[in-house]
């Protein structure tokens, strides 16, 4: 579905933040697009959908290449950015005027959402919190029922109840068909939405893997002592550990604590979790 | 779904913009009518000739209003919280630029023409009725500027097509381009003709006075004529068509390019 191959970037005058970068998605599922700040997710969500074009390298979408901003791709892709503006009009004119772009619009998917949201239709946006247009906009990009949909820090801004609108949400609209990819450092909250996780630094890709297959070849456990741990986080009862899993045992995956991971031991993880490009 | 070119989203895309910014061109609306009641009135009052006041309206029509409306039309694709939405919004580029540029020439052209007549009428039939005696001709006074107006008007349009569809480093390049090309416009002329002197064309003759051929027409007592009149210098004709253009197709591969961080 998406295919980075070599792709090579950097904005004019800073240096690289990808260099011989590849990374492939396939339809259907949640990633969760995690890494440091300033490593470059919004930038690989801005070039996914063509608002960027590679120094090098390329960026497709369903078999072509996203910066051509085609008409056909864009009615099939959602971004939703971290900060945004939205016109001076009520939610309800937004609607009329912008969903005849995308022809699966589902009315009825974005009528619950803005009653599950508490969000009204005639309100106008300039009157609402920052988080209440965060809502109504999420509400109107998972309406939209595009193939792809690009959510930069979506819960930024969003109060406890809303999250947990927000991954009720996600949960009802995800199906084998359409893939969303999350970029956020708040993993807590969403951690437990993802089928899959990539983790990019510096120097490139470091996790490119299933839920599934992380909790197959990592063990994540609470332990007395963090000896031999790939990293290890101090708690109340003592240490959350991450070790390769060699005695086959089973273990939710913990987000943070692979996050830590693969920034203190990168090339282990790697080694143990093997994605598909190495850097 | 049409892949280049379709009528229907052209047609929603400026439903989309105009409802979205009708209050930008409201408040446009309103700058333009305080900016000639501030003329008119200080007209009025006498504090100002005809001809300086034409002159403002002219220059704050052929100069400004094309800014302002090629700001309005591409404001979504330049501020920075909207030209992500802008960009990913499923039109064609084409279309996008398309109706912003069409949308600048057509309300820049109407505002334009709005404001130099209304004004040459404003200032030649309304003080008559408050007694002044300021009832000069000033209509014509437009339509001897008409082919300055024109040639300043379409260069402003350029530029300002250009300026907002490329990227913020680029505007400042575009605006020396325009100024340059602007001191072209006015001064030019003096190159190709005696300065003080006659300039003949056929039977007609000509007199330089500031930035105005003069035709010597005795029988319509000196009536003015822009020197940008084709039988004088037809290469003006040509000048005032393609630098526009040119500024304007420059523009259309800087949006299409144009990166979003």
């Amino acid at each position: 579905m998406i295919t980075v191959k070599n792709l090579t970037f950097h904005y004019r005058g800073k240096n690289h933040l990808y260099r011989d970068f590849s990374l492939h998605i396939e339809r259907g599922g949640i990633y969760g697009l995690l890494g440091s700040n300033g490593i470059g997710k919004s930038t690989l969500l801005k070039l996914m959908c063509g608002l960027l074009s590679p120094d090098a390298g390329e960026v497709n979408l369903f078999g072509r290449r996203s910066r051509t901003r085609s008409v056909e791709l864009l009615s099939d892709i959602f971004l939703v950015p971290e900060e945004f503006e939205l016109p001076k009009v009520t939610l309800g004119e937004f609607v009329r005027l912008t969903t005849p772009f995308y022809p699966s619009f589902d009315h009825s998917f974005l009528a619950e959402a803005l009653r599950r949201f508490e969000v009204g239709m005639d309100e106008e946006f300039h009157s609402m919190s920052m988080g209440q247009r965060k809502k109504a906009y999420i509400a109107f990009a998972m309406a939209a029922k595009t193939s792809l949909l690009l959510l930069d820090e979506p819960t930024n801004g969003l109060d406890i109840t809303s999250k947990a609108t927000f991954r009720s949400l996600l949960a009802e609209w995800a199906t084998p068909e359409r893939t969303a990819i999350i970029s956020t450092h708040q993993v807590r909250e969403v951690a437990n939405m993802f089928d899959h996780i990539v983790i990019i630094d510096h120097k490139g890709l470091v996790v490119d893997s299933s839920v599934y297959e992380i909790s197959e070849r990592l063990k994540f456990s609470v332990e007395s002592s963090a000896d031999g741990a790939l990293y290890s986080q101090s708690t109340l009862g003592g240490y959350a550990t991450v070790r390769e899993n060699v005695d086959g045992s089973e273990s939710n995956p913990d987000i943070e604590l692979l996050f830590g991971a693969a920034t203190t031991a990168r090339e282990e993880i790697i080694r143990i979790l093997n994605p598909s490009t190495n850097h | 779904m049409n892949k280049s070119f379709s009528l229907r989203r052209l047609w929603l895309f400026a439903r989309k913009h105009y409802s979205e910014n009708r209050r930008h061109y409201l408040v446009g609306v309103a700058c333009y009518a305080l900016v000639l009641f501030v003329c008119f009135w200080s007209w009025l009052g006498g504090e100002f000739e005809n001809d300086v006041v034409l002159e403002m309206a002219f220059l704050w029509s052929a100069m400004v209003m094309p800014i302002l409306v090629a700001q309005i039309s591409f404001a979504d694709s330049m501020k920075r919280g909207s030209r992500q939405m802008h960009y990913t919004l499923p039109a064609t580029q084409g279309e996008k630029f398309f109706f912003a540029l069409l949308n600048t020439l057509v309300v820049s052209a109407a505002a334009i023409a709005v404001c130099e007549v209304g004004a040459s009428l404003l200032f030649a039939e309304v003080p008559e009725r408050f007694g002044a005696d300021r009832g000069n001709s000033v209509l014509g006074h437009w339509f001897a500027n008409v082919g300055q107006l024109t040639a300043l008007s379409t260069l402003f349009m350029g530029g300002a097509v250009l300026g907002c569809s490329a990227s913020k480093d680029w505007r400042s390049k575009t605006w020396i381009f325009v100024w340059v090309a602007m001191v072209l416009v006015y001064f030019t002329p003096h190159f190709f003709l005696s300065p003080g002197g006659d300039y003949t064309i056929g039977t007609d003759s000509f007199l330089i006075g500031g930035n105005t051929l003069y035709c010597d027409y005795t029988t319509a007592g000196g009536l003015q004529v822009g020197f940008l009149t084709p039988p004088v210098l037809p290469f003006y004709e040509w000048y005032n068509i393609v630098v526009p253009a040119l500024l304007m197709v420059v523009g259309w591969f800087k949006y299409r390019e144009r990166e979003i961080s």
